[in-house]
């Protein structure tokens, strides 16, 4: 059950993710499923997958976006819902102090649209050979004279 | 009534250890004519005193060394063939594989291309390996879309262009979501025509855990974010959903064995 203090963190093994020009791009290398996240989306995603707390992440977002905490952290819970159902983050084991929450007001908060996680499932046959078998050398094709 | 010429590229980079292996499943082919062209992106083992052995039954080609992708390319510059096939210095061809896709083919002369089943198979050194993944989805036969099985309309190229190497080392990857939303008319055999072979210089393993290297997975990354690009382009309601031809549900299998 998600509290304001649960943390998650990315299960590396299943899970290729990088955000590319403002935009979160996940693959569930396991299902084939792929997604994305943009504004709002990639900020939570990095902070989600990073570690921090929901809490943390609602606050982080209140601070620069035009949205009220509360709110903020509704929508962090109902997106984290979705990236648990998806099986891209794990919740962590890891305790940490609380943090004392803190809202601070930013001069330049940008405009607010909740974080929406697509989710696309139409490449799974394509990325079906991705990835290999682990526990192998990796030998990359290299130059003749490359280390 | 004369078959249309299949060019088979090999491209391969110090490949010596397997590569006769997979010039003789492609000379074991029941299908004729053929064409072998083997792309050497300048290999320092003895990759080219191996094919010397096979005098003019080979086309030759020698580049310096730029990636997979672009000994590919230079293969299909070369190439003199209606219908274009690739397969890797280290795999092997099912002796039906060309004759059974040019079968369908035929029988669909709006197909651009066709893909088969793959099975990874590991060396013998490996097994321990192959143990651990036993009920990973890996260890089943699964949809190909990679170059090793692939056969296309050399014309299907000029359409969409040829591999990009700044993809490597998903390239095929790329190049495969490409062709699908340009439209291209695609069949999945439902055989299992190629044998991957999985060893110690496979080109994307990764020391000690499940998955990708980290430059593999980035380029993965890459691959699907300028695919989402590309289609929101064309729709920007929303980037239309690929359509592949239908599969089997390999899916069932999956994660590592512990």
């Amino acid at each position: 059950m998600l509290t304001p203090h649960s943390r998650f963190h990315l299960n590396e093994q299943e899970i290729a993710a990088k955000v590319i020009d403002g935009e979160a791009i996940i693959i569930n290398l396991a299902t084939g499923n792929y997604y994305s996240m943009d504004n709002v989306g990639a900020f939570t995603w990095e902070k989600l997958a990073g570690g921090q707390s929901l809490q943390e992440v609602a606050t982080a977002i209140a601070a620069h976006y035009e949205v009220l905490y509360a709110q903020a952290l509704a929508d962090v819970e109902r997106l984290t819902t979705e990236l648990l159902q998806e099986s891209l983050l794990t919740e962590s084991d890891t305790e940490r102090a609380v943090e004392p929450l803190v809202a601070t007001e930013s001069q330049q908060r940008l405009p607010y649209a909740p974080p929406v996680l697509n989710i696309y499932r139409d490449m799974g046959d394509l990325l079906a050979l991705d990835p290999p078998t682990p526990g192998l050398q990796d030998v990359a094709w290299k130059k003749p004279d490359d280390q | 009534m004369t078959q249309p010429l299949i060019s088979c590229i090999v491209p391969v980079f110090n490949g010596e250890r397997y590569l006769r292996e997979a010039v003789d499943s492609i000379f074991q082919q029941t299908y004729q004519p053929l064409e072998v062209l083997v792309a050497d992106d300048g290999s320092t083992d003895g990759t080219a005193t191996l094919l010397a052995s096979y005098g003019d039954q080979i086309h030759y080609l020698w580049q310096p060394n730029a990636g997979p992708a672009a000994a590919r390319n230079s293969g299909m510059q070369a190439a003199q063939g209606e219908f274009i096939a690739f397969l890797d210095a280290d795999d092997l061809w099912h002796p039906e594989k060309l004759s059974r896709q040019m079968k369908r083919l035929h029988a669909r002369p709006e197909l651009d291309l066709c893909v088969t089943y793959i099975q990874n198979f590991w060396i013998p050194e490996l097994h321990p390996e192959a143990e651990q993944l036993r009920e990973h989805h890996l260890t089943q036969a699964l949809p190909g879309y990679v170059t090793q099985t692939l056969l296309a309309k050399r014309a299907l190229f000029n359409r969409v262009g040829q591999f990009d190497p700044a993809f490597h080392p998903a390239d095929d990857t790329e190049w495969f979501s490409r062709t699908a939303e340009q439209g291209a008319v695609m069949e999945l055999l439902p055989d299992v025509l190629v044998y991957r072979r999985l060893h110690e210089t496979n080109l994307t393993m990764e020391p000690g855990a499940r998955g990708l290297v980290p430059s593999a997975r980035t380029a993965l990354l890459q691959v699907v974010k300028a695919a989402l690009d590309r289609r929101r382009l064309q729709n920007p309601a929303g980037p239309a959903p690929l359509e592949l031809p239908p599969s089997s549900d390999w899916r069932k299998k999956t994660g590592p064995s512990t």
